[in-house]
């Protein structure tokens, strides 16, 4: 109870001061009257009682003041005196208070930045009513975990009756049209009745996609709120309006809330229409391929209803009701999960964004991080200067009586108001930055860019603050102590005495610097090695003269036979096109998602191998790929012209293959075959350099290339390789023409060159390795100041030594490789301290490393050299001024 | 008037006020005067010292302050001791006494 009383009676004083004090004074007041009247009582006379009774009670204001004194008023009114001071100090020095504001500006903003991302990417939920509560249903057997299932599943689970479920399929509509704009790939939901219900999505205006809809087929569409924005202008202008999915309108029914872009994680999601409406779409009827999700959404007691949907799976698992389904393999006992997807569905797509930018953001995070740390050093340094110039100044104060508590915290008042100034500056910056970014992304965070654009939030401002005031704590405490700490006799006396005190920890301070720059750029080294080492002999060597083409006849009114008939025209119309010096058939364009076609090789010797050990990828390639491809020939061989069905069956293997399977032995000559197939049919006639394929992490399979001219498979797919003597951009507008000249209604899912196909594949680690260069530049450039303020301040604290060396004979160079000398001392002692971190930060990096180990000594001898030149270039400025002094009048200005 | 006036003992005005309240509610000016009335005017309480006694006893929440009228009419603060105060000044009290006792003793021995 005595701590509520005593909490009323300061906040009350706390919040009411002027009130409080005039209350006091009421109360001072009475005080005195009431002694006044009693001397009066006593006999004295009126004047001579008032002056006693003043006398008695002193001096009133001075007691106001002290009960002021103990409340929270004395700590407010502390404060504002501190920050009000602190803006003035500031105010006085505006080059310093730019560099301090602007340096942890872009430190504290590019974090910002990296934690919006990472937040939106890592952290953010689905934005549908109640994400939590959002299952997404799996099933597994043989621990292996798929989110698909087949109609006729869908179907007997729903009718099991256990629980609220909705499905939906997502298709791509190659052809669209919204608003009369032609968009060549729309991402499209088609859902069910329930979907809308069940997955929690609102509509911004009109209505959802309803079970009607649903069953009479309804060719209706709700978009996406940045689909209406970016076609219509608005919300409301999309409605009624008509859009085409491969040629078939749908009409606009409603407009999904605002943020909504699908279950699927940073997917690119542009509408949802009901599920009976995709045969129209596709032309094709709702394939029995298990290609639906099932979502659930489980509020209360989700394990009974988990298990109660095991049952009905099982069931329909075991009994005649899954002749409704497709064969399948279903070994082992099926189980049915559920998945929390509250911050979207990251399964069944080729790429998990989650995974892949994962350890990205991180390894950026901390990038981001260590410079921030860079900053603070930087500001710390440049206050601590100042602290040593304004010793005289604090020596004065402390000898007046001022408490070494308050001058720290007039000095951590300075340095905290820098802190909120270069936190703002930095969260406009980031919001800034992203807005830009996200509008002009570079290809390689392509991915990225559903992430990109930071909406202010509490979240981020909260890590902002935090961020800005740990900064201000961290560069500022210490100056702060030290400028207390002095003799004041000293400090008053001597300028030069308190300069001198600094100085040692100013090049702890920039030593540092330099070791965590040293950090920046060794991973930098690390990254752009792994990305040389990535590219690396990817299907073939230079990619910058080759087109990859691949077409397709799935769904379009062109028949395989056609394709593959038409295949030896396209051939000979592409080499004819001026520029072009080769061209092959193959199976696969290289770097393209999706498994290699594998077999399990039968050589002599390997009899008993296990599968494990024989498989090898195996497909067929035309004369002359290896040629045009710049896959070199080692032994042997090519495929040729007369190696045609009904002769000798002949294979070309690879290197490592050859190495692996023909210890000591020529390869050519052997006969080799595939496991289950009739028997050793083919000859090795030649082996050839080994090429990545499709995954760039893992080393260049084992291959059988088989020859093309000698396969009887009928494909839907071509694939040709062109090898160029132009730049090959220039090739794809004839080629495409060619192409539907020949096939007016294939797909062209690729046409382009090689380089781009390369790009893509490692944007990735290309972005990863730019943003890191970039990190380890501005780490350099951060420490390069550092490192200048140092050494001028050296210079012109030293400037009567100078003097008396030059007067006794020193010459102009000599004293300029003394400054030189000390500024590179500092570096080595710098590159020392960095190269622990640079291991520690290297073996954080680990997991994104390809090629290089982290311990490679390669990037850190090249960053300590780019230090060293640095800390020289950095140090010749601050030595030139030293050379430039004049013996006669430092020696005569002290 | 008081023929010689004693320095307070330290620390022993808030105790004072303590026991003063203990008896009901006051004002400033009548705690200082009752306990210079009941000590025959042996301790003078020194304005000085009385209102930041009554001020940290307040924060403390040994006392609670109100404004009302006071019997001649006069708006006055008056202050009033709360269950804490009422803890506070019995240990102190038992305290005091017990450090009495102590020092009497130490000065008896010869």
């Amino acid at each position: 109870m005595s701590f509520v009383y005593a909490l009323r009676h300061r906040i009350r004083s706390a919040l009411r001061s002027e009130q409080a004090d005039s209350e006091r004074a009421e109360e001072y007041a009475l005080h005195q009257r009431l002694v006044q009247e009693q001397r009066a009582h006593n006999g004295a006379s009126p004047d001579e009682a008032r002056l006693a009774a003043r006398r008695e009670f002193g001096n009133p204001t001075y007691l106001k003041e002290e009960a002021r004194w103990m409340g929270v008023t004395r700590w407010l009114d502390v404060t504002r005196q501190d920050l009000g001071y602190a803006a003035r100090a500031l105010r006085r020095s505006p080059v310093f208070t730019i560099v301090a504001i602007a340096s942890l500006g872009i430190g504290i903003g590019a974090n910002a930045a990296i934690f919006g991302v990472i937040h939106s990417l890592l952290l953010a939920k689905l934005p549908v009513a109640n994400p939590d509560a959002l299952r997404l249903l799996t099933h597994s057997s043989d621990g292996l975990m798929r989110a698909f299932f087949a109609t006729g599943e869908v179907k007997a689970l729903s009718a099991g009756g256990q629980a609220d479920l909705a499905t939906f399929q997502t298709i791509v509509s190659t052809n669209g049209e919204i608003n009369g704009v032609r968009v060549s790939a729309l991402n499209v939901d088609a859902v069910d009745g329930a979907f809308f219900r069940v997955a929690g999505v609102g509509v911004a205006v009109g209505r959802p996609i309803s079970p009607s809809d649903v069953q009479s087929a309804a060719q209706v569409a709700v978009i996406s709120s940045t689909s209406a924005n970016a076609h219509y202008g608005s919300e409301s202008a999309a409605l009624d309006k008509v859009v085409k999915l491969n040629d078939v309108p749908f009409t606009v029914i409603g407009v999904s809330s605002a943020g909504y872009q699908s279950l699927m994680l940073g997917a690119d999601y542009a509408m949802a229409v009901p599920i009976t409406a995709v045969p129209a779409i596709q032309h094709r009827p709702a394939g029995p391929r298990p290609d639906l999700f099932i979502i659930v959404r489980a509020e209360a007691d989700s394990m009974r209803v988990r298990s109660a949907l095991q049952a009905t799976f099982a069931r329909c698992c075991a009994d005649g009701a899954l002749a409704l389904v497709p064969p399948r393999a279903r070994q082992g006992i099926q189980r049915v999960g559920f998945l929390d997807i509250s911050g979207g569905i990251t399964e069944g797509r080729k790429i998990n964004v989650r995974v892949q930018y994962g350890n990205v953001l991180l390894a950026l995070m901390g990038g981001v991080a260590v410079l921030l740390l860079i900053a603070c050093t930087n500001v710390g340094n440049l206050l601590m200067a100042r602290a040593a110039a304004r010793a005289r100044e604090m020596a004065v104060r402390l000898s007046l009586g001022a408490s070494r508590g308050r001058i720290v915290r007039q000095l951590l008042a300075e340095s905290l108001l820098l802190a909120v100034l270069g936190g703002t500056a930095g969260v406009g910056l980031a919001i800034w930055g992203s807005a830009v970014l996200s509008r002009n992304m570079p290809a390689g965070l392509g991915m990225l860019s559903p992430f990109v654009t930071i909406r202010p939030s509490l979240l981020i401002f909260s890590f902002t603050a935090a961020v800005a005031l740990t900064c201000g704590l961290i560069f500022g405490v210490i100056p702060a102590i030290r400028a207390t700490r002095g003799d004041i006799v000293a400090g008053l006396r001597d300028h030069q005495a308190a300069g001198r005190r600094v100085r040692a920890l100013d090049k702890g301070v920039v030593a540092i610097q330099v070791g965590l720059a040293l950090l920046l750029l060794s991973s930098a080294g690390l990254l752009t090695a792994t990305l040389r080492h990535l590219t690396d002999s990817v299907g073939g060597s230079h990619p910058e003269t080759l087109l990859v083409v691949q077409l397709d006849v799935r769904d379009t009114p062109h028949s395989d036979t056609l394709l593959q008939s038409t295949v030896p025209t396209l051939h000979a119309r592409f080499a004819a096109m001026p520029g072009v010096k080769s061209v092959a058939e193959s199976y696969v364009v290289p770097l393209i998602y999706g498994g290699l076609p594998t077999k399990l090789l039968d050589a002599p010797g390997f009899e008993n191998a296990s599968d494990d050990q024989v498989e090898v990828a195996s497909f067929p390639v035309a004369p002359r790929y290896f040629a045009t491809l710049g896959i070199s020939l080692v032994a042997g061989r090519d495929f040729n012209q007369q190696d045609l069905v009904g002769s000798p069956r002949v294979a070309v293997i690879s290197e490592h293959l050859a190495r692996e399977f023909f210890p000591g032995r020529t390869p050519i000559g052997q006969p080799i075959g595939f496991r289950g197939g009739s028997g050793r049919d083919m000859t090795v006639v030649g082996v050839v350099a080994d090429a990545k394929q499709t995954d760039l992490r893992s080393p260049a399979p084992n291959t059988v290339y088989v020859s093309r001219t000698q396969s009887s498979d009928v494909s839907q797919r071509a694939v040709f390789a062109i090898r160029t003597t132009v730049p090959p951009a220039q090739l794809v507008p004839p080629a495409r023409a060619i192409i539907l000249g020949e096939l007016p209604k294939v797909r062209i899912r690729h046409l382009l060159p090689m380089t781009d196909l390369l790009s893509t594949t490692v944007s990735r680690e290309s972005a990863l390795a730019a943003l890191s260069v970039a990190f380890g530049f501005l780490a350099l450039l951060l420490a390069a100041i550092g490192l200048y303020g140092v050494m001028a301040f050296q210079v012109s604290a030293r400037t009567r030594e100078i003097g008396v060396r030059m007067a006794l004979g020193a010459r102009r160079m000599q004293v300029m490789w003394m400054v030189i000398a000390q500024g590179l001392r500092v570096v080595a002692i710098g590159v020392v301290v960095g190269i622990p971190f640079a291991l520690a930060g290297a073996r954080s990096l680990r997991a994104l490393l390809y090629g290089v180990t982290p311990f490679d000594p390669t990037p850190l001898a090249e960053g300590a050299a780019v230090l060293v030149i640095v800390g020289v270039v950095a140090a010749l400025i601050p030595s030139r001024s030293a050379a430039r002094v004049d013996p006669l009048v430092a020696i005569r200005c002290e | 008037m008081a023929a010689k006036s004693q320095e307070m003992v330290p620390g022993t005005l808030d105790m004072l006020i303590l026991r003063t309240l203990s008896l009901g509610r006051m004002h400033g000016y009548g705690i200082g005067q009752h306990i210079e009335r009941t000590s025959a005017d042996v301790i003078r309480v020194e304005k000085g010292s009385l209102y930041p006694a009554l001020e940290r006893l307040l924060r403390a929440g040994h006392v609670t302050a109100k404004w009302d009228q006071s019997p001649t009419g006069r708006r006055a603060r008056y202050y009033t001791i709360t269950a804490s105060g009422r803890r506070c000044l019995g240990s102190e009290v038992s305290d005091f006494e017990s450090m009495v006792a102590a020092i009497s003793r130490v000065l008896k021995t010869t």
